[in-house]
């Protein structure tokens, strides 16, 4: 399961493909500030990419991936 | 057939069919890249598709009109009239190998040959390759041209990843390119992040709303609305040709290194500037690097990072380290920035440096001294590199930095070395990401200092050049990169038409079996006297007709089909003969959405095509011509279709030299179509009308085209088989135009049904004008014929008994009234005596079959509620035998 949610601390794992989008989004609505951790996600979709930016959510790890890690540093947490 | 075959052909269909209309629009504005690209991919998938089967002559000659088509959407070759003419030929000879797998799942024999022949004619522009001319070239140039031009984005990069990519690449240009990827390509099975994950060349990439994101519970999680700005050291062939699925979406400029110079921030102001810039100055005069770096670093730690000035300051550094002094000219517009809180124009910077401009690091080259200053400063960037990467961190950084630091390592590599020193950069880089021993690093560095490492003298353009598109991504991505073909979500069903029509005919006879009901329901209250079963059947009547209604209007909705359909086959058409017959003529199309049957637009088809034809052949004159009428050039033809109620309505007008009556006329006696007394008295119109009558041609010449006395006469008579009719407008010397009037569909007619002689029979409703009731003194005999006179007009009667030769009544009502139908014949109308009207009623008319085949006077028959059949009047065909 590359989906692993606990509380407001979102865990993708290993190849997160369009099929997870909705599960995602469905996970995240009305999720209080969610937390990423993206340290283990292999590849993330676009459609994946995208839910976590339009969240508002902080990203705790990023992917490995240096493509990957540039989409989402924005969001990286600053503490 | 194989189920895959099968599935090709139509598609195969299809994409011919894309790409033609496609390269009739390039030839006519070639600077479309939307177009160009759509032929391209249409062109592409065909050849792809076809390799999944065995025909090789198929794909290679697929293949040889791709490269070609990829040659002029690069802009490398112009496309002429000639290329058109060779690739539409290419793509009719597919269409022929389409049909003949069709038929027979084998190319046709001489496939090879016809092949190799194409091919050769297509390679030989792709060898000789002209040079770019003409005005389709010129003005595809003009319209790339601002794709030089630096985005607007870029400002908007943050610092850092501006900074990164200027160390990170070696040449003076490097590509700046956005990405806007549809909004439904998820559907399609893209995933945007991972093309761009294994873009070739990426330096930095950012991924950024189009617009802000809606409301989070809102949001379409399948819908994309990102967009990629990206960074890349490759060349644009690469990019476009990594991108070459979605080509439309993305925006590729190509910028100058030192575009990303742009320090941001608030300005500071303070005497402080001012001194620094005096100083630095003098450093850059001397040429004292270590000096200006001092104070460089001494000024950035008094100063707020967040200023302008410190901004300025980071890139003067970036500069250093990158460039050393090649670029004097950037390091005073960057001492400027820091001196007066803006930086100085481009432009400005190029002028005072001609010399500085292009490649920045290779007059160095030559210079032994040079050279080993260049790697005294590659060591000491190695150094600074290596500690960075000693510096503990957080894991997900560090990762990041290494690979940084690698790139940075090996562009210096090359820099002073050549592709040994980044193949040695690249050893040690893979060690210490296997075991995190840092020793194969430091002990190049130190290389480095001595001048162990090669100075490559013999070749110092190479290496720059070397390698450029080597992707800075991890070597497991490539494992996961997605193929390059990914099939789009197919939300179009492909069904036969035979299953369609298959279900029309049942619900066809579920009509008439309904209609049943309301027959049982007056013989449950006629003959068994029952008013309260008669009135639940017409209850359970109107739910089975409400429902039949609703799956009658489905079933015609699947069977209808935009006229584009019919259409889309004309520029072709008017390109080819306007280029054959040596005339200028514009086709405009009309109405392309308008909708009908697809039975109803597949007969329409040839009478089109000889109407466009005639328009073209007899309408329009030559440029001479024309010109010599005071009219322009290029002849227009108009071929517009519009819905009016129950009917399409297709129309092909051109602005032509129109019908000539009197040579109508002439020709028509000559013919013996019309006799001089008749002739004296026809009106033009009426002259012109005659065109359409059977073996009527006014060329004198046969031309390949047009003229063999068949055309007019099988356009009405298609259109009236199809139970339509045809009607022409023209106006001498200023053109002609053919209106065809068709039924929407032909599945159901509304019929009227009629007694005669005691039998029942149909008349279709759209011929009946009005019923009237004549005593017989109305009646007047002109000769041996019949006719009465209706709103002072007189109308023709005829007795229908006596036109089928039915057999006198043997009780004949002799009342005074006479039933009269009037009807609409084409232009004429008639007045048809019957001994009776019945209901209305709406029927599936089925064409005489089998032995009944080509009965004159009937148009087909049609099952009745009661189980009866009745036969339906082809009152014109009825007319025309008497």
């Amino acid at each position: 399961m590359p989906m692993n949610i606990v509380e407001n601390v979102v865990r993708l794992n290993g190849l997160c493909a369009i099929e997870e989008a909705e599960a995602l989004h469905q996970a995240l609505c009305g999720m209080e500030r969610p937390i990423f951790d993206l340290t283990e996600a292999a590849h993330l979709h676009a459609a994946i990419v995208q839910l976590i930016m339009a969240s508002g959510g902080m990203v705790r790890g990023l992917p490995t991936d240096l493509a990957l890690a540039a989409c989402l540093r924005d969001r990286i947490a600053s503490s | 057939m194989n189920p895959l075959l099968a599935q090709f052909i139509p598609e195969a269909r299809d994409l011919l069919e894309q790409a033609g209309t496609g390269m009739l629009a390039l030839e006519q504005d070639a600077t479309s890249q939307n177009v160009i690209n759509d032929v391209f991919r249409a062109v592409h998938t065909l050849k792809g598709s076809s390799g999944l089967f065995d025909v090789a002559p198929l794909t290679h000659l697929a293949h040889a009109a791709e490269d070609l088509l990829a040659e002029v959407r690069a802009g490398e070759i112009a496309l002429t009239s000639d290329i058109v003419d060779r690739l539409l030929d290419s793509l009719d000879l597919v269409g022929r190998w389409i049909d003949a797998l069709e038929a027979r799942e084998a190319l046709p024999s001489d496939a090879e040959s016809d092949m190799t022949e194409r091919v050769a004619v297509l390679r030989r522009w792709l060898d000789h390759r002209p040079a770019v001319v003409g005005d389709i070239a010129g003005s595809r140039a003009a319209a790339s041209s601002p794709a030089s031009a630096a985005p607007a984005w870029l400002v908007d990069l943050p610092e850092a990843d501006r900074l990164n990519a200027f160390m990170a690449t070696s040449g003076a240009r490097l590509l700046a390119w956005s990405f806007a990827p549809e909004e439904n390509c998820f559907f399609r099975g893209d995933d945007p992040v991972a093309m761009l994950r294994h873009a070739p060349g990426l330096l930095t990439l950012r991924a950024l709303p189009r617009e802000a994101f809606p409301p989070f519970e809102t949001l379409d999680p399948l819908t994309c609305l990102l967009r990629f700005e990206v960074l890349s050291d490759a060349s644009r062939e690469t990019i476009e040709e990594h991108m070459r699925y979605v080509a439309d979406a993305i925006d590729v400029r190509e910028i100058d290194v030192r575009e990303l110079v742009i320090p941001t921030g608030k300005p500071a102001a303070g005497p402080v500037f001012h001194d620094f810039a005096r100083l630095a100055r003098q450093h850059l005069e001397a040429r004292d690097r270590a000096a200006l770096d001092r104070s460089v670093a001494a000024l950035l730690t008094m100063i707020a990072p967040e200023s302008l000035q410190a901004s300025a300051l980071r890139w003067c550094k970036a500069q250093l380290q990158r460039d050393g002094f090649e670029s004097p000219a950037n390091l005073e517009r960057l001492i400027a920035a820091v001196e007066t809180g803006k930086l100085p124009p481009y432009g400005e910077m190029v002028d005072k440096s001609v010399e500085s401009k292009g490649e920045p690091i290779a007059p160095a080259r030559d210079n032994s001294e040079e050279a080993a200053t260049y790697r005294k400063c590659a060591h000491r960037i190695a150094v600074e590199q290596i500690k960075a990467l000693e510096t503990p961190a957080d894991p997900a950084i560090v990762q990041g930095r290494l690979e940084s630091a690698a790139a940075i390592l090996k562009k210096l590599a090359r820099t002073i070395g050549g592709g040994d020193g980044a193949s040695a950069v690249d050893e040690a880089i893979a060690i210490l990401r296997a075991s995190g021993d840092m020793q194969p690093l430091r002990s190049l560095a130190e290389g480095w200092k001595a001048g162990a490492a090669k100075v490559c003298k013999d070749d110092p353009a190479a290496p720059i050049a070397a390698d450029k598109t080597a992707p800075p991504a991890t070597p497991e991505a490539h494992a996961t990169e997605p193929p390059a073909e990914s099939k789009a979500v197919q939300r179009v069903l492909r069904v036969d038409q035979s299953k369609i029509d298959a279900i029309m005919n049942l619900v066809a006879e579920l009509i008439v079996a309904k209609n049943g009901l309301s027959y049982l329901a007056n013989r449950a209250e006629k003959v068994h006297g029952s008013r309260a079963a008669s009135r639940e059947i017409k209850e359970q009547f109107a739910v089975i007709d409400r429902i039949t209604q609703g799956l009658q209007v489905g079933v015609m909705s699947v069977r209808m089909m935009p006229v584009s359909q019919v259409f889309q086959r004309f520029p072709r058409l008017v390109r080819d003969i306007a280029r054959k017959l040596g005339k200028k003529i514009e086709l405009v199309i009309e109405g392309e959405d308008t909708e009908a049957d697809k039975n109803i637009l597949e007969s329409l088809s040839d009478p089109l095509i000889h109407m466009v034809r005639n328009s073209l052949d007899h309408g329009i004159e030559t440029p001479d011509e024309r010109r010599a009428a005071g009219k322009s050039e290029q002849g227009v033809v108009h071929i517009a279709a519009r819905q009016e109620n129950d009917n399409v309505v297709i129309e092909v007008r051109d602005d032509g030299k129109g019908i000539d009556p009197g040579v109508v006329k002439a020709k028509a006696l000559q013919l013996g179509l019309l006799t001089a007394a008749k002739a004296e008295q026809i009106s033009d119109e009426e002259a012109a009308n005659l065109v359409f009558a059977p073996g009527f041609s006014t060329k004198t010449e046969v031309s390949e085209l047009s003229g063999r006395g068949v055309g007019m006469d099988v356009v009405r008579s298609a259109v009236l088989k199809a139970g339509g009719e045809v009607s022409l407008r023209t106006k001498f010397g200023a053109g002609t135009s053919v209106t065809l009037r068709l039924p929407l569909t032909m599945a159901v007619t509304r019929i009227v049904t009629i007694e005669c002689r005691g039998r029942i029979f149909g008349i279709p409703m759209d011929l009946v004008v009005e019923t009237v009731r004549l005593h017989r003194e109305q009646v007047h005999r002109i000769k041996s014929a019949e006719t009465f006179v209706l709103r002072d007009a007189i109308i023709p009667i005829l007795r229908l008994a006596d036109a089928m030769g039915l057999p006198q009544a043997e009780a004949e009502t002799q009342g005074d009234d006479e039933a009269v139908m009037v009807v609409r014949l084409g232009r004429d109308r008639i007045g048809l005596v019957v001994d009776g009207f019945r209901e209305r009623m709406e029927v599936i008319v089925k064409p005489l079959e089998g032995v009944l085949e080509g009965m004159p006077g009937f148009s087909g028959t049609a099952l009745l509620g009661d189980g009866g059949v009745l036969l339906i009047l082809d009152l014109q065909e009825m007319l025309r035998c008497r």
